[in-house]
This record gives structure tokens, C-alpha cells and sequence, in this order.
């Protein structure tokens, strides 16, 4: 009681003592938070990444699940690289031309972003293949348009199936010649930061090549 | 503050996982709704009615109801037409309920002719517009199937172009009992080795040889093409035909087999080549195909034998009977180097022998010991001049016995049938997923 109603108050020392735990438990506090923050945030980048990238495969899937049209659905088979026949839904066909409405679509990795290219035509006799020495290839094929970034396939492995990068995108039961391939494995490695976590995710799937025709 | 560290990691994983895992969950019901509706459109394939197909009174045809308005016709998961998928069959699989909700699996599938935009493009409310039909208008005996399915809110649609089966069977069949560059059997003056080719009255046997040193009947001691000698009875009756040496009817290149004779000696089949890829990948589907190496029970609708071994597959022991009259098998040796059947083993059915290797063979259908082989007997001449020679000394009494019915079921087994009971298939090319409007 007597203590209630003294009126000499706080020491100077009282006060810089509480007032120096009060900041250190700020700080520590804020630190958490920023901590915090910084994971949601990498977690989050992480996961809008996860999401392209399964946005990406689920098309590359039905693209490839609708190669075909003619005798060779498959016109490149490369680990990072690949052009198919499909028919392109998007249009009306020309009538005496191209009435299948076929086209040819092109993916391939340039640094770090998975692109699409597609060649298409209107003539009843389809073209040659434009040539794909470079990724993203010149005219007559499209301008690309980018399908996923941050694939860190050329740096990293297959894990946990293999331990030596690169890891291949493409991959196919038999390649030799194209018009073997019935299966084609799709396999991203996707990591927004390589040095913060969350680690880098492998995004698979596998395609069976319905219109091959011969083989 | 340990806690909190804790707490801050734990958050930013469960914001990822907790994304990622309705993702997966997304992704497995539209993998669901897809593979209903591959299974809805392979149904509607396998129950399409097969008979007139270019009347109106055809599988969907147009109706109109009171108002005159048309009624477009569907088979879904409630149907109970014999012309449409059996619904307990196609929903079988597809018992999710997590996948597919309280609305259960639904799908539907119909038939559009291909005659919008044009004959070989399907574009959706263009090619299924109000006013298209769905039977075979334009006689080409062709036509869309669309299949589409939902689970949960994922819609999936498909669609194929499917015709009838092609007639594959050449002219000769099924006479053609026994074929092949030279006959022999041996010892030539016996009267113990026989080859009964008389089948039925109907389908009597006949031996076709690629080779034109023949002597006609009677046959004596010494000839080839055949070594065969009819006055012994060693070939009974005598329907030889002989002609255009060095043909073969396939030719094969790496996997792939094609149509390869283009003289004028008919070939018992225009669609051999394909014929024997449908007959290898029925083997594969059976678990009856084998690579480089030889089976050890021949028993089977289709048993293939393939690989580039140059060695024959020997079965000289034993008194195995494998398949039987009433149901013959086929045995296809694609490319491997034919059979030698002995000890007391009893084969029924049709042996194919491609001789697509390269190597000296003295016998690609050799019936020796005690071994009989009761069907039809196909040795190709080789690809680099290699004989195909059937050649029979065993001394059961008929070593050989032509069977027509072994012919029959190559037609079956391959798909490949004269008749319109055959079914239908989709046309190569033309299978797809078509966006969901």
C-alpha cells in the first residue's frame, strides 16, 4: 500500500532496463515476422511456379495426346526439344486446302523458360518442318510464347532416379525411328530461387501417343 | 522465440503443400473425367450397330418430336438401347465418389456424320450443328464419335473418326492351304510321310509355291518344286500351283511389315503386312509375344515370335498338343527363323514363317519325328534368297493336315475379316481432345 501510493516513481536505470527488454523483444518479434513473411512469400513464388508449370504440362499433355494426322505424329524427339503433327481446333480449315486443319507445334527449353513455337499452313500438301537448330526457331515457325519459367532441368538431376544433371524433359519408350515413340515422359524441374527454400519440385506426367499409325 | 521460428516455417510449408495438394486433387479428376470418356467413346465403338449404316433409321437417327422440331439422339449413362454402351460396363471403373461427386459419373456419346465443315475435320457446333445428321449421309462409311464425360465440375470430350473394318482377304482364301518357295518331303520314295490337303468340300487345300521347275502329276523320284511324289500318295490331292519365282508377299523393314509383292502371283492376303502387325501387337496384348527367344508352350490364339536370332525354334521331345481342332491358334515367327516340329507334338493351327533374316535356313516349317501339324503352313521366301521351305518327313500318317478353320482364325485374330460383323476402328490420325466450350 505504501508502495501504491509512493510518487517517486521509476529510476532512470528501471527505465532503461525495461525499456531496452521491451526492444530486444520487438526485435526479436519483427525478425519472426520478417521470417515469416519471406517463407510465405518464397512459398507462395514457389507455388504460382508449381501452378504454371502444371498449367504448362496438362496442355503439353493434351497436345500430345492429339499428335497426329499424319503418317509421322512425331518429328522431333529430343531431351529437351519436340515437334509434333496435331490438328489445330482453334480454326476452320481451308476448304481444298489444309481440310485436316493440321499444324506442327514445337516445344523447347531456352535457359531457364520452356517455349512453344507452331508452323501452321493452309495448302493441302503440308510444308517441311522448319528447321529447329535454334530454340526459339526463325520463321516459318510462330513467335514463341513462353509456356514456364524457372525449369532447372539442365542444372539439376532426375532425383531421386539419378543423381548427374541434366535431367531431360522429354523422354520416350523408343525414339529410333520417330514412328516408334508411343510414350513420352514429360518431366519440369521447377524452382524460383535456387538458393532459397523451398527446394526445386519435379512436375511429371506420361502421354501415350494415340494416332501413331505404323511401327 | 524458438516458437515463433517454428511457427513461421511451418505456415509458409502448409501454404504450399495445402496449394499443391488441391492441384493434385484437380489434376486427378480430370484424369478421371478423361479416361471415362476414352472409355465411353471405345464402348460406343465397340457396341456401333453394324448394319446399315447409311439409313436414317441408323443408329442415331433424326427424329422430330410433336412440334416438328428435331430430336438429337444420344446414348448416356442411363441408356438402355442396344445400340448404346452398356452403362454398368463403362461406369465399372469409375466409383469415386470423391472424384466424382453426388452426381455420380455421367457421359454421353454420339454420332455426327463427317460432313461439316468437311470430311476429315471435326470442329464443335459446326461438324454437331442442329442440322446435321447422325448416320452415314455421305455413304463413305465414315463418321464422328463424340464421347464426353464429367466428373465433378471437369468436363472431357473426345472425338474420332470410325469406319468399318477393312475387307483384308485376298482372292485364294482360304484354299491356300500350304505356301511357300519349295515342298519337300522326304525320303521321296516312302509312302509312310503324306500330306493330306483335301480340307472340306468346300474349302479343299491347296499348295502355292513361288518357284516354276515343277513337274506335274505324277510326280517322280528327283523333282523339286515340289519333291513330292503322288503316285506314293504323299500329297493327296495333288493341287499344286506354281509359278513367279523369288516373290514373297511382305517385305519388313526394322519393326514394320508392308505389302511387298507386286508380280502377278496372287498373294493369299493384300493386307499381310498389316495383318501380322495387328497379329503381333495381339500377342503383346495376350502376353504371348516373345522377343529373341523362344516360347516353350505354343498354345494360344496368337503366339509371335520375333527377334533376329537366327536359329529355328526346335521342339523335337515330348507329345505337347497344343491348341485343337475346334480352336486353332496361330504362330507367327515375324522374324525369327521358323519352327522344326518333332518328337510326338501335335500343333494345330496356322504357322507363319516371315524369314526376314539373313542366313541360310535348310527348313522354316520343318514337320519331323512323329509330329503332326494340322492346320495351314506360310513360309515366305527370304529376304536375301533364302528358301522358304516346308518340308515334312514325319512318319505319322498324315505328318500334314490342312485345316481351313486355321485360316479362319488369322482373319479373327487379326482383325481382318470379310465379313461386317468385323465391327469398327478409328480411322489412324484422327483421334483427339477437343476443347470444352
Amino acid at each position: 500500500m505504501s508502495r501504491l501510493s509512493d510518487q517517486r516513481g521509476f529510476t532512470l536505470m528501471e527505465l532503461m532496463v525495461a525499456t531496452t527488454l521491451f526492444m530486444v523483444i520487438l526485435l526479436a518479434t519483427l525478425a519472426s515476422l520478417d521470417g515469416f513473411q519471406k517463407t510465405t512469400r518464397a512459398a507462395e513464388r514457389q507455388n504460382e511456379a508449381q501452378g504454371a508449370a502444371r498449367t504448362a504440362i496438362d496442355r503439353l499433355a493434351t497436345e500430345l495426346r492429339n499428335a497426329g494426322g499424319q503418317a509421322a505424329s512425331i518429328l522431333k524427339a529430343g531431351s529437351a526439344d519436340v515437334v509434333f503433327s496435331t490438328v489445330d481446333t482453334s480454326t476452320t480449315p481451308t476448304a481444298g486446302g489444309n481440310e485436316a486443319n493440321l499444324k506442327y507445334v514445337r516445344y523447347c527449353q531456352t535457359g531457364t523458360t520452356l517455349v512453344r513455337q507452331q508452323q501452321t499452313w493452309t495448302t493441302a500438301a503440308a510444308p517441311t518442318m522448319g528447321a529447329t537448330t535454334l530454340c526459339p526457331g526463325t520463321s516459318p515457325w510462330s513467335a514463341s510464347t513462353t509456356v514456364v519459367e524457372n525449369v532447372r532441368n539442365t542444372t539439376a538431376p532426375c532425383a531421386p532416379t539419378a543423381t548427374v544433371a541434366p535431367c531431360p524433359i522429354f523422354t520416350y519408350d523408343d525414339s529410333t525411328p520417330l514412328t516408334d515413340v508411343r510414350q513420352i515422359g514429360l518431366h519440369l524441374i521447377i524452382d524460383v530461387d535456387t538458393v532459397v527454400r523451398p527446394t526445386a519440385t519435379r512436375i511429371e506426367t506420361g502421354v501415350a501417343i494415340r494416332n501413331q499409325v505404323t511401327g | 522465440m524458438v516458437t515463433l521460428i517454428m511457427l513461421a516455417l511451418g505456415l509458409g510449408v502448409f501454404t504450399l503443400v495445402g496449394g499443391q495438394q488441391k492441384a493434385v486433387a484437380d489434376e486427378r479428376v480430370k484424369e478421371s473425367s478423361y479416361n471415362l470418356a476414352e472409355t465411353a467413346l471405345e464402348s460406343a465403338i465397340a457396341y456401333m450397330p453394324t448394319a446399315s449404316v447409311s439409313s436414317t433409321n441408323w443408329y442415331g437417327k433424326r427424329t422430330t418430336d410433336a412440334s416438328g422440331t428435331f430430336v438429337q439422339r444420344s446414348c448416356d449413362q442411363a441408356s438402355s438401347s442396344s445400340n448404346c454402351p452398356s452403362p454398368t460396363s463403362v461406369l465399372g471403373a469409375f466409383t469415386n465418389a470423391k472424384d466424382f461427386g453426388s452426381a455420380g459419373a455421367q457421359w454421353k456419346t454420339e454420332v455426327w456424320d463427317n460432313v461439316y465443315p468437311n470430311t476429315s475435320f471435326y470442329q464443335e457446333t459446326v461438324t454437331n450443328k442442329s442440322t446435321a445428321v447422325q448416320y452415314d449421309s455421305n455413304g463413305d462409311g465414315k463418321f464422328w464419335i463424340r464421347a464426353q464425360a464429367t466428373a465433378g465440375t471437369k468436363k472431357k470430350v473426345i472425338v474420332a473418326l470410325v469406319t468399318p473394318r477393312t475387307v483384308s482377304t485376298a482372292a485364294p482364301y482360304p484354299a491356300t492351304g500350304i505356301q511357300g518357295t519349295e515342298l519337300y518331303v522326304d525320303p521321296i520314295t516312302t509312302t509312310s510321310q503324306v500330306i493330306d490337303m483335301q480340307g472340306t468340300a468346300t474349302t479343299p487345300g491347296r499348295v502355292d509355291l513361288y518357284c516354276v521347275n515343277a513337274l506335274y502329276p505324277p510326280q517322280g523320284s528327283g523333282s523339286v518344286c515340289p519333291t513330292v511324289d503322288s503316285t506314293k500318295g504323299q500329297l493327296y490331292p495333288w493341287t499344286v500351283s506354281t509359278g513367279q519365282p523369288g516373290n514373297r508377299c511382305i517385305d519388313e523393314t526394322g519393326t514394320t511389315w508392308a505389302y511387298y509383292y507386286a508380280g502377278g502371283y496372287q498373294c493369299w492376303s493384300t493386307n499381310v503386312g498389316a495383318d501380322i502387325i495387328r497379329l503381333r501387337n495381339r500377342a503383346i496384348a495376350n502376353q504371348t509375344y516373345y522377343n529373341n527367344t523362344c516360347p516353350t508352350n505354343l498354345t494360344g490364339e496368337v503366339v509371335f515370335v520375333d527377334g533376329d536370332v537366327n536359329t529355328q525354334c526346335a521342339y523335337t521331345s515330348g507329345s505337347s498338343t497344343w491348341n485343337s481342332a475346334a480352336n486353332p491358334g496361330i504362330l507367327v515367327f515375324g522374324k525369327a527363323n521358323g519352327i522344326t516340329l518333332g518328337g510326338n507334338n501335335t500343333y494345330y493351327g496356322l504357322i507363319y514363317a516371315g524369314n526376314t533374316t539373313a542366313g541360310s535356313h535348310a527348313s522354316i516349317v520343318y514337320v519331323t519325328g512323329t509330329a503332326r501339324l494340322q492346320g495351314v503352313a506360310i513360309a515366305e521366301f527370304g529376304m536375301v534368297g533364302e528358301s522358304g521351305t516346308i518340308y515334312v518327313d514325319s512318319t505319322r500318317n498324315p505328318g500334314f493336315v490342312y485345316d481351313p478353320n486355321a485360316f479362319n482364325k488369322w482373319n479373327t485374330a487379326s482383325g481382318s475379316s470379310s465379313s461386317s460383323s468385323a465391327g469398327y476402328m478409328i480411322v489412324p490420325g484422327t483421334y483427339r481432345e477437343i476443347p470444352v466450350n
